[in-house]
């Protein structure tokens, strides 16, 4: 595909989710699947990039709920359609991760990406979706026995279970790698809530998790 | 004039010789002083009565609410089940209009066979009796759009707004009629002589001035122009940041438009104040629940010095206040206004 041609496609895919136009969406995706290239690009550049548009739009009060949902379900539209195309990634090792956003927080598009790159890198992933009781982690935790938790939150309000979930895992745990995201999570936010790291976006989230695995698998061979 | 000849006189754009003061609904709190629960009081209307006329003795707000928070069981008359919790008010638990074809279905004759809506009438008119003409008493629902939205499923809806206008219009229509049943025979007996009515799902933190002017405004008309027409006057009370859609809120044809905290009192004063009486708008939670006394009496005198002026106002929290609110900050809240009389 020519630089034009990529140019135009991730401008389709981006705009269909700022105006909410699922044919549109569906069809630039369809024809990107159909030039054989990966996804990545197409996924992060076109339809996440539109989804922050509308972040924007919303915080100038020029969206509003309804327009929200509308863009959400077209990106996701988009995503059925791309995520398969999406190339494998090689990181040399695989985990297993459990993955949700927090309880009283139904924003579960971020998670989802950040589920997708473990996905393509063969992790092992227990997703859990949104609105996820507190105990739910641990209990998937403990009955997987996942080398790492993820948590998703997009509220100021809805971050705050996070270092409950923290604590109860690694009161069980403290071999459990936590590892924690969404908007307003910042390294200092993940700090003081006893997290081991956080990133902020898909792809820092997965090199993240590959880090900690291999913390994890250095570990166990030393003792 | 006696509390309930204060309310309507600035109801009528008049300034009354001091300022009206009342929560809005505020069935959450009520019920939580009383120590008893939603459920209990659903099935024994002397004892819901109680609760309000206990509230009434101690605090004397000129406005009293039967029936607060009770607006999902309204919703739960004609289906779904209700799920009661520990604290805050009974949600809806399944949605039951998914199609147009199951309107049709549904048959408003049946609202007043509903236990709990014939407890709230009854407790109504037992508080009625007791309060007489001193104070106002009404009864509280949701309005059409967010009634419509239980009925039809918040997120449902607020898709439906764009991708199928026949469902919106349809179940609003039907909770328009909805709203009338429930009200209707209080309305008709002089019970009650104003209809209480909220809207949060048409709030300005949710939908667009666009969608609230097509979706909302219109079946708030509705409603409006019936309790006019029965001789009842109109409390509506709008959530979140409106300050977009001041002028739309002017239209509505309540008696009275109660506003978030959100908005800013003195320029919904000037853009509106001279065609409809405007409640509010002290910050329920941060100040009357959390803020010191000191604050309380800052927020409360920054009210009544953006709204008082002229009349056509009345003192209201920004929105239903919590269970928790101290005793001494609302009665600095109700004090200040019985004795503001510039
Ligand atoms: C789409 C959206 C919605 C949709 C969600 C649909 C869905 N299925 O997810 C709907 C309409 C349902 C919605 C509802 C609400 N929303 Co909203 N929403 C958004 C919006 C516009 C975009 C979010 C998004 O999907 N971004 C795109 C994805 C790809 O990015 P991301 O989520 O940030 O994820 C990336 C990174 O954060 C990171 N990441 C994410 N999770 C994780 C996890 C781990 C472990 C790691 C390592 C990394 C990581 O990687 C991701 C991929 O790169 C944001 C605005 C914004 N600027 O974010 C507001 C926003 C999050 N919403 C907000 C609000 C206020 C609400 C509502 C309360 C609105 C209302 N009045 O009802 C409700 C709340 C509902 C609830 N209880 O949760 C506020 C939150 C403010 C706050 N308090 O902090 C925001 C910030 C908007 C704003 N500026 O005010 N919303």
């Amino acid at each position: 595909m020519d630089a034009a041609k990529k140019e135009e496609l991730l401008k389709r895919l981006s705009q269909g989710v700022v105006e909410f136009e699922d044919d549109e969406v569906k069809e630039a995706a369809e024809e990107w699947v159909a030039t054989g290239e990966d996804t990545y690009d197409a996924i992060f550049d076109g339809l996440v990039t539109g989804m922050e548009e509308v972040g924007r739009l919303f915080s100038a009060q020029e969206y509003f709920v309804p327009e929200m949902l509308m863009a959400a379900d077209s990106l996701y539209i988009g995503l059925d359609i791309l995520k398969p195309h999406m190339k494998q990634r090689d990181t040399n090792v695989k985990g297993t991760v459990v993955i949700g956003t927090v309880q009283g927080d139904v924003h579960d598009i971020g998670k989802n990406i950040v589920k997708m790159m473990f996905d393509v890198a063969g992790f092992d992933v227990y997703d859990l979706g949104r609105d996820v009781p507190l105990e739910d982690f641990l209990k998937k935790q403990l009955e997987t026995k996942s080398d790492i938790v993820c948590l998703s939150a997009m509220m100021t309000t809805t971050m705050m279970g996070m270092p409950k979930v923290i604590e109860m895992i690694k009161e069980k745990n403290p071999n459990c790698k936590i590892l924690i995201g969404g908007a307003p999570i910042t390294d200092d936010v993940a700090g003081k809530f006893g997290a081991d790291g956080t990133a902020k976006d898909a792809s820092n989230a997965l090199e993240e998790a590959v880090k900690m695995v291999v913390a994890l698998k250095d570990l166990q061979k030393n003792s | 004039m006696n509390p309930k000849q204060t309310v309507f006189s600035a109801m009528e754009m008049n300034k009354p010789p001091r300022v009206p003061v009342a929560p809005f609904g505020c069935g959450v709190w009520t019920i939580h002083r009383s120590g008893t629960t939603f459920k209990t009081l659903s099935q024994d209307p002397e004892l819901m009565a109680k609760t309000n006329l206990e509230i009434y003795k101690q605090f004397k707000p000129d406005i009293v609410y039967v029936g607060s928070g009770y607006n999902n069981l309204h919703a739960a008359a004609l289906g779904g089940t209700i799920k009661y919790r520990e604290i805050g008010a009974p949600d809806l638990e399944e949605p039951y209009i998914s199609d147009l074809s199951d309107i049709d279905k549904l048959d408003i004759g049946k609202i007043p066979d509903d236990p709990v809506i014939q407890t709230i009438w009854e407790a109504a008119r037992i508080v009625k009796k007791e309060i007489g003409d001193e104070a106002v008493v009404t009864v509280t629902a949701w309005g059409p759009f967010t009634l419509a939205a239980q009925l039809v499923g918040v997120e449902k809806m607020m898709r439906a707004t764009f991708k199928n206008k026949e469902l919106v219009n349809a179940s609003c229509d039907f909770a328009v009629k909805m709203i009338q049943a429930i009200f209707g025979p209080l309305v008709d007996d002089k019970t009650i002589e104003l209809i209480s009515m909220a809207d949060p799902t048409a709030s300005g933190d949710l939908i667009s001035r666009k969608q609230f002017e097509k979706f909302a405004l219109p079946y708030i008309q509705q409603m409006t122009s019936w309790s006019k027409s029965k001789g009842s006057k109109s409390l509506l009370h709008i959530c979140g940041d409106t300050n977009n859609r001041l002028d739309l809120l002017g239209e509505t044809g309540a008696d009275c438009i109660s506003l978030d905290h959100k908005v800013d009192l003195a320029k919904a004063k000037s853009e509106i104040g001279n065609k409809i009486c405007i409640a509010g708008n002290v910050n329920p939670v941060h100040v009357l629940d959390r803020g010191s006394l000191d604050e309380v009496r800052r927020v409360v005198g920054e009210c009544l010095h953006a709204g008082a002026e002229g009349g056509g106002f009345i003192l209201m929290p920004g929105c239903d206040h919590p269970p928790t609110v101290p005793d001494e900050n609302l009665k600095v809240f109700y004090d200040m206004a019985k004795q503001y009389t510039r």
